[in-house]
């Protein structure tokens, strides 16, 4: 397994917004966590990331307990997450943004949001909230790692750039990655998930894998 | 009236009994570190209700002491001429600072660390002058050999002088307090941005307080002269300028007696332990960081908390509610037109030639993709962002490029993206904030009737049911959660009888039941004033509920416009933008 | 012509000094965007390494060693307990770091007193050039601050150190999540920032004295070499350097010490009201 907690609790101050969660990811899947807004997506990333302490519970990543560590670290080993709010920076410019990636060229992905590739010298806070998003994705990406923990990306973004990132995706789980996908759009989760898990205030309402996924269970959750 | 007024008598008992008590020495001491107390009360009101740091009022001090020093050479020392000068060159440094903080601060809305450096370069270069100007000054050595006003002793009567000034200050500061001036004063340090768009000049709100300050310190500065008998450029110096800071620090800057109480304390101190405690200037820069650390609201801050704790409530002015004079607005007389209006930010074009005739009442709902102009579109209505070409207008009058505080004075309101209310005021005090905006004269800062003012579209709004915040008046606003902070935002738009209304996604982080409340509110608005209301929503149902024309931004431009099933129904519409569709 | 070398030269030590002086005040303002008002105590407390290896009995290189390691260690400590809680509230950071300096300041004054001290030149000597002969070591010090200016140049346009300050103190928390040790990082940053200050106090000590007020004119001069110039960059700070130094040394020749003096200060007002971006802006 890539990814696996066990029974994870945690949240803000003393108010605890998980308890006891599990989810298991493997390398080349993506898990889709659905639910409405402020049923603890974010909050879940966050503990993921390591930005949020645990309460209780243990974190393991590629067969190491990382419980413990803190998000730089856990960035060090592979965890590359995109926060839902200020996933780039903002005063930098787009070429420093992906510089600090170290990655050396953009590849595919400068093909896929040309917009991108051509504003390297425009700085971040210039650019507008869907743009923002879509670098913070690029970031992502490009970025070395093994575990992608995605926290909305498709808000405020355009339908074809959505699918854009659909194919972006799809092509960095075959070369061995695991995705953590948090996200209101059905249409992204239907066309990525390997598996997914529905959150509501009470904690997981839904599990499905595969073939049991389905549109109308999604939307449940999405609306209770 | 009650137990902080006998507080404050008890101790200008205790100082006017200092003379009888403690002899002509502890006298002399207590007066100079009363003009010193006074002098910092000048940097606890710039800094603890302006919000903004002078790191140089030592200049204002020195330079009156300078001057009341010459005066008082030239003059023997006569009462009135002398009294005379030193008003006149209080008031004279006061327009300085004032013409110094309205340049500075005009155009910006924050009160950043220029400005404290300005001012303490400024510092530097007169303590340089007057250490250079011998033949005036007398340079290092100082300026001395000339009467005390009236030829009072320092030792004696001149401390019932200077505690008059005391007692003047600190209750023109408490009274202050009080006033609509002092309301705003906390109500810019709050949200300053905010406190513009309801059309308050804050640059100059700004330049009122730095003023005061200034003309404060220079009357001390200018009793300073005939107290000490001599002038060193000391008393113009940074040195003098940093422990004017640690006073009202240490003491409270937050209170208009704060600063008096440290001056006073630290000075007695430091006169009894500098000599036989070596490490006491260490110490008392400890407790400065410490305070700066932990403390912000100093010594005072701590005694008034723990009185709070203890029961005792300062007594909270009751003022009788009287209908509002009308707003003072200037009628709008046709629609608000925007030709070719060309915006961009770092480089980036965001509106490229918008074009568009708003009708000039009723409803119009924008909408368009993240990244379209809405916002921006808003922003350059209302001044915030500048226009680079073209033009806007609101029916004849060009408000192209207007200030953001003369929004408000052409007619327009604006509701922000995300709620901006005074958070660390109460709601009562904002919806005072609220009905002050577009009406205050001059003089009605300094009256207390207006803080009772009432107007008829705002109780009209918070009198409907379902509306949370009647109940709420004590509560401060940042406590609020996000629903009932839009409703206060609403209110604080309206509350000036805007004619123009824009509205930046009204309804965002609300329940169905909130939305519904919003939109029964709005429209209520609407059919009461006959404004013409812009609404920016990503809510589709929301603005087919609203049965206006809708238009349709799409990369800086105007896309298409119509009613909303014209829209709905153009192809290219939903090509670009499918809205609030998931 | 001799005349207007010496103008030259003068200007050039002038300029080179307030590099020295600014380089510390540039990383620890310019990047990490703490406004160090303690700026000049830790030159003052570099320029100490010497009365320290003095009272040591300790060769005078040994000054070396010891002020990076005094100065190290008191930087290391104050952002710790202090400076820490204080990223990205510039406004509160002045008034800390003022607080700081005050203490500093007391603190030295109780331990080695108010008194000025000399500094002898560890380098004695004049320099025959053309017609003038000139101090052999301001003329090390001004190569010195060339040579390591353009190796900084030369390291800073190829490194990411840069970019990474400002990526930390933009959003720490996608910093973090990018890899960055941020709590280490801003330390390591503010630290070299304050040793460089310090460095530059023990190798202008021979020409300023030693006391311990001296500190002021530091950072005033170096706080406004910055604001001229524009934050964030090498450029900014040459040409922020090149201006104040110019000013001084021009107005200084012309007219007197005090007019170059005020000239500075009167030039950091017009900046600080109508330009506070500087002459040279990052894009």
């Amino acid at each position: 397994m890539m990814l696996r907690l066990d029974g994870i609790s945690g949240g803000y101050h003393d108010t605890l917004v998980h308890r006891g969660l599990s989810l298991e990811l493997g390398a080349g899947e993506v898990l889709a966590v659905i639910g409405r807004n402020g049923t603890g997506k974010t909050t879940l990333a966050r503990l993921i990331a390591g930005e949020l302490p645990l309460a209780g519970g243990s974190i393991r990543f590629g067969g190491q307990d990382i419980t413990r560590l803190s998000s730089w670290d856990r960035a060090r080993r592979g965890i590359v997450s995109m926060p839902q709010t200020d996933m780039v920076f903002d005063g930098l410019t787009v070429a420093e943004n992906l510089a600090l990636t170290g990655a050396k060229s953009l590849g595919e992905l400068g093909k896929r949001f040309p917009r991108i590739a051509q504003r390297m010298r425009q700085t971040a806070q210039t650019m507008s909230g869907g743009e923002r998003k879509i670098l913070g994705f690029v970031r992502a990406l490009v970025s070395p790692g093994k575990l992608l923990v995605l926290d909305e990306p498709s808000e405020g973004v355009q339908t074809e750039n959505i699918d854009h990132m659909v194919a972006c995706i799809r092509q960095a789980c075959a070369d061995g990655t695991a995705c953590l996908l948090f996200e209101q759009n059905i249409r992204m989760v239907e066309a990525l998930a390997h598996a997914v898990i529905g959150l509501d205030s009470s904690g997981v309402c839904y599990r499905a894998e595969g073939q049991e996924i389905s549109r109308q269970d999604m939307l449940a959750t999405l609306s209770l | 009236m009650g137990f902080i007024a006998a507080v404050n008598l008890a101790l200008l008992g205790l100082l006017l009994a200092v003379p009888a008590v403690w002899g002509d020495f502890v006298t002399w001491q207590l007066g100079l570190y009363l003009l010193y107390g006074i002098a910092a009360q000048g940097v606890g009101l710039a800094w603890g209700r302006g919000g903004f740091l002078p790191l140089g009022n030592a200049l204002f001090f020195g330079v009156a002491a300078y001057v009341s020093a010459m005066v008082l050479n030239a003059t023997g020392g006569a009462f009135l001429p002398n009294l005379l000068a030193m008003l006149v060159c209080a008031a004279l440094l006061a327009a300085l600072a004032w013409g110094l903080a309205a340049a500075i601060f005009q155009g910006r809305t924050e009160s950043g660390p220029y400005f404290s450096l300005i001012t303490l370069a400024l510092v530097l270069i007169v303590a340089q002058l007057a250490e250079t100007a011998q033949p005036v000054t007398g340079g290092f050595n100082g300026y001395s050999g000339y009467d005390s006003i009236a030829g009072l002793d320092p030792y004696g009567n001149l401390y019932y002088l200077i505690v008059g000034l005391v007692v003047i200050t600190s209750f023109c500061l408490m009274l202050l307090e009080k006033l609509p001036g002092g309301l705003i004063l906390r109500g810019l340090v709050s949200q300053e941005l905010r406190l513009q768009t309801l059309g308050f000049a804050t640059h100059r709100v700004k330049a009122w307080a730095f003023a005061l300050s200034a003309f404060i310190t220079a009357l001390a500065g200018g009793l300073y002269a005939s107290h000490q008998g001599i002038v060193t450029p000391q008393a113009t110096g940074f040195v003098l300028s940093s422990e004017l800071l640690i006073w009202a620090a240490v003491g409270g800057r937050l209170h208009p007696l704060g600063p008096l109480v440290g001056a006073v304390v630290i000075g007695f101190l430091s006169a009894e332990l500098r000599d036989t405690y070596l490490w006491w200037e260490v110490l008392i820069a400890f407790l400065f960081l410490i305070v700066v650390m932990m403390a912000p609201g100093g010594a005072v801050e701590m005694i008034t908390r723990l009185a709070r704790k203890l029961g005792w409530h300062a007594p909270k002015l009751t003022v009788a509610p009287n209908p509002a004079p009308p707003a003072r607005a200037k009628a709008v007389n046709g629609p608000l037109t925007l030709r070719g209006v060309h915006v961009s930010a770092g480089g980036v074009h965001i509106l490229e030639g918008l074009e568009f005739t708003c009708p000039a009442r009723g409803f119009l709902c924008v909408i368009g993709p993240n990244g379209a102009g809405k916002t921006t579109m808003l922003k350059t209505i209302t001044g915030a962002m500048p226009v680079e070409r073209g033009e806007i207008r609101l029916g004849e009058r060009d408000i192209t490029n207007v200030p953001q505080y003369r929004a408000l004075a052409h007619g327009i309101g604006r509701k922000m993206q995300i709620p901006t209310v005074f958070q660390d005021l109460t709601v009562d005090e904002n919806l005072q904030l609220a009905a002050l905006a577009g009406r205050t004269g001059p003089l009605d800062y300094f009256r207390v009737a207006p803080l009772g003012w009432q107007v008829p579209e705002l109780g009209r709004l918070l009198d409907q049911p379902g509306v949370p915040l009647a109940d709420l008046g004590p509560v401060a606003a940042g406590a609020l959660p996000q629903g009932h902070r839009q409703m206060l935002e609403l209110c604080l738009t309206l509350g000036a009888t805007p004619h123009v209304v824009l509205l930046d996604e009204p309804t965002a982080g609300m329940s169905p039941e909130e939305t519904g409340l919003m939109v029964r509110l709005i429209r209520d608005y609407q059919a009461q004033t006959g404004a013409f209301v812009l609404v920016i929503e990503h809510d589709m149902a929301l603005v087919q509920s609203l049965d206006a024309d809708v238009l349709v931004l799409h990369q800086g431009r105007r896309f298409a416009e119509g009613s909303f099933t014209e829209v709905r129904a153009n192809p290219a519409v939903t090509e670009v933008y499918a809205g609030g569709h998931k | 012509m001799d005349q207007l070398l010496l103008i030259l030269l003068n200007a050039a030590w002038q300029i080179a000094a307030l590099a020295l002086l600014a380089l510390g005040l540039a990383i620890v303002f310019g990047l990490l965007r703490i406004l160090n008002m303690a700026h000049g105590e830790f030159v003052m407390l570099g320029a100490y390494a010497h009365v320290i290896a003095g009272q040591l009995g300790l060769p005078p290189l040994t000054a070396l060693p010891i002020c990076i390691l005094v100065v190290g260690l008191v930087a290391l400590l104050i952002e710790r307990v202090v400076v820490r809680h204080f990223y990205s509230r510039m406004f509160d950071s002045l008034l800390a770091t003022w607080a700081l300096s005050i203490l500093m300041r007391e603190i030295v004054e109780m331990i080695w007193g108010r008194a000025y001290r000399n500094v002898p030149m560890p380098v004695e000597g004049l320099v025959q050039l053309g017609g003038v002969s000139y101090p052999g070591y301001r003329l090390i010090v001004i190569f010195l601050v060339i040579a390591g200016f353009a190796c900084l140049w030369l390291w800073y346009r190829k490194s990411l150190t840069g970019v990474r300050i400002r990526a930390v103190v933009n959003n720490p928390s996608l910093a973090r999540a990018s890899g960055i040790n941020t709590s280490r990082f801003s330390a390591a940053a503010f630290v070299t920032g304050c040793v460089l200050a310090g460095l530059s106090g023990l190798l202008l000590a021979p020409m300023l004295g030693v006391e311990p007020s001296m500190g002021l004119d530091a950072l005033i001069r170096s706080f406004f070499a910055l604001v001229v110039g524009g934050l964030g960059t090498l450029e900014g700070l040459g040409i922020g350097v090149a201006v104040v130094g110019g000013v001084q040394a021009g107005l200084s020749a012309a007219l007197s010490q005090t007019a170059g003096y005020l000239g500075v200060l009167v030039l950091a007002i017009l900046f600080l009201w109508r330009r506070p971006d500087g002459l040279y802006r990052r894009r």
